[in-house]
């Protein structure tokens, strides 16, 4: 029986307390789940996954990560290491001096030794075809680079899940199959949010709509 | 925005030790600043230029540098020459400059001089991310090594998204005037570049904590003191000392 790695129960959550975004929203994810996540602009998508990682609290309902649930921060600074959220905006994870020293970030905090940070990078940097990268600042690259050296920050710390936002915007076919590679070799669990249904189809088994605050099958079973 | 035009090079300076040169900065600051003969303070300003010609900065850019600071010290030598003047004329109806005024003139323009061109030297031959490093090695917490490093990161973004901001309201037809308007649009143009900069340091943050940050600041690479590191050191440390006897 798998289990399940993030589960949402009756989660009500507003940002204007006015129109609530979600109203008593339920949602599982499934270990070695392979989940997609549609729907229009503003319906909430990006705000689901920083409600999972805790960056917004609810106004009420449960989040359970892990089997566990999460309420504190202290809860919450537990368990993101196993969940590796990878931004819509991949400047927000590009910030420090050079991409080695980003990927290197993670790891480090984890209290990995030197020794083996070196070599997830020396891995994750080869796997991604960025080695090139490594020794530039983020100001110096293109979009496309932007976003798989923001794959790279969260692959090297190895998460149990996988949480991408909007992951192919900005990329070409090359960077793409990049991507695919990534997803395919290296991410048994996830859910990806994405207004690309042929990179949904291609790379979900299950796919979700959204839409005011509820979730209707697409795809799959 | 470029506050690392001189870090990157290949000469005995860029290559010491950024903590040395941090330590051998702070020490020649305390000298300098203490010194009260113009021998001591001329033999400071050797020992900068020195350090600038092993440092092999292009001399072109240093000199538009020294002439930028040396502007503040004529706004000093004006202020300074007119008080005497104003305060020799209301008192006797002369007009007298003090020797005093030409010696306090002349000390802090020497020792602005030698200060900045250590400054040169020894810290603007060192990048901003070695010397947050250095500067955590020194034991200052590491939040505010992160909070000054963080600055000159996000400095270089907002000036980006100023330019962006610019360039839609170029797109809008919009010719600056003195007028109301004018204003009420550069008001704007702040007012959302303040709103940008909080954005994006919630959203920094966020990042931060998805891989787990603490509070602490990881270093992934850790200087060492090699020979070379130390002799320069001791010779450096060896001649600002004998300045300070003499």
């Amino acid at each position: 029986m798998p289990k399940k790695v993030i589960e949402i129960k009756d989660l009500t959550f507003s940002y204007d307390n006015v129109r609530p975004l979600f109203e008593n929203f339920n949602f599982s994810l499934y270990e070695n789940e392979k989940v997609g996540l549609k729907g229009k602009t503003g319906a909430g998508k990006t705000t689901l996954l920083y409600l999972i990682m805790g960056f917004l609290k609810p106004k009420s309902g449960e989040i359970i990560l892990f089997n566990k649930p999460r309420k504190k921060e202290e809860e919450f600074a537990e368990i993101r290491p196993k969940i590796g959220l990878l931004f819509q905006d991949p400047e927000i994870q590009l910030f420090c001096p050079t991409i080695k020293e980003d990927i290197a970030f993670g790891p480090l905090n984890l209290g990995i030794k030197r020794e083996e940070v070196l070599e997830i990078i020396k891995d994750v940097s080869e796997f991604l075809g960025i080695s090139h990268l490594l020794e530039r600042s983020v100001l110096q690259l293109s979009g496309g680079e932007k976003k798989l050296c923001a794959l790279a920050t969260i692959m090297a710390m190895k998460p149990l899940v996988y949480l991408l936002d909007e992951p192919t915007t900005g990329l070409d076919e090359v960077y793409k199959e990049k991507l695919y590679k990534f997803l395919k070799e290296r991410a048994k669990t996830y859910l990806i949010v994405s207004h690309d249904e042929e990179f949904l189809n291609k790379t979900c088994e299950k796919i979700y709509y959204l839409e005011e605050g509820k979730l209707k099958l697409w795809k799959g079973s | 925005m470029h506050l690392e035009e001189f870090a990157y090079g290949q000469s005995l300076i860029h290559r010491l030790d950024p903590r040395g040169k941090i330590l051998l900065f702070l020490i020649f600051s305390i000298f300098c600043v203490i010194c009260s003969s113009y021998k001591g303070l001329l033999l400071y300003n050797i020992f900068s230029v020195s350090i600038l010609f092993l440092a092999k900065l292009p001399l072109k850019a240093l000199i538009k540098r020294l002439v930028f600071i040396n502007l503040f010290n004529l706004f000093l030598w004006i202020s300074l020459v007119l008080g005497d003047l104003i305060d020799s004329f209301y008192r006797a109806h002369i007009l007298i400059i003090k020797p005093e005024t030409i010696k306090l003139g002349l000390m802090i323009t020497l020792k602005s001089n030698a200060l900045f061109l250590c400054a040169l030297g020894l810290v603007s031959t060192t990048s901003l991310s070695s010397l947050a490093h250095a500067l955590i090695h020194f034991k200052i917490p590491s939040k505010l090594v992160l909070i000054f490093f963080l600055s000159y990161r996000y400095f270089s973004l907002l000036h980006h998204e100023y330019d962006k901001l610019k360039m839609a309201l170029k797109t809008k037809a919009f010719r600056p005037k003195t007028d109301f308007k004018t204003y009420r649009t550069y008001a704007y143009l702040l007012g959302m570049l303040i709103l940008k900069s909080l954005t994006k340091a919630e959203d920094l943050y966020r990042g931060m904590l998805a891989r787990g940050y603490r509070g602490n600041y990881p270093l992934l690479n850790h200087f060492h003191f090699h020979p070379m590191d130390y002799l320069f050191l001791f010779i450096s440390l060896a001649y600002l000392f004998l300045i300070f006897l003499v």
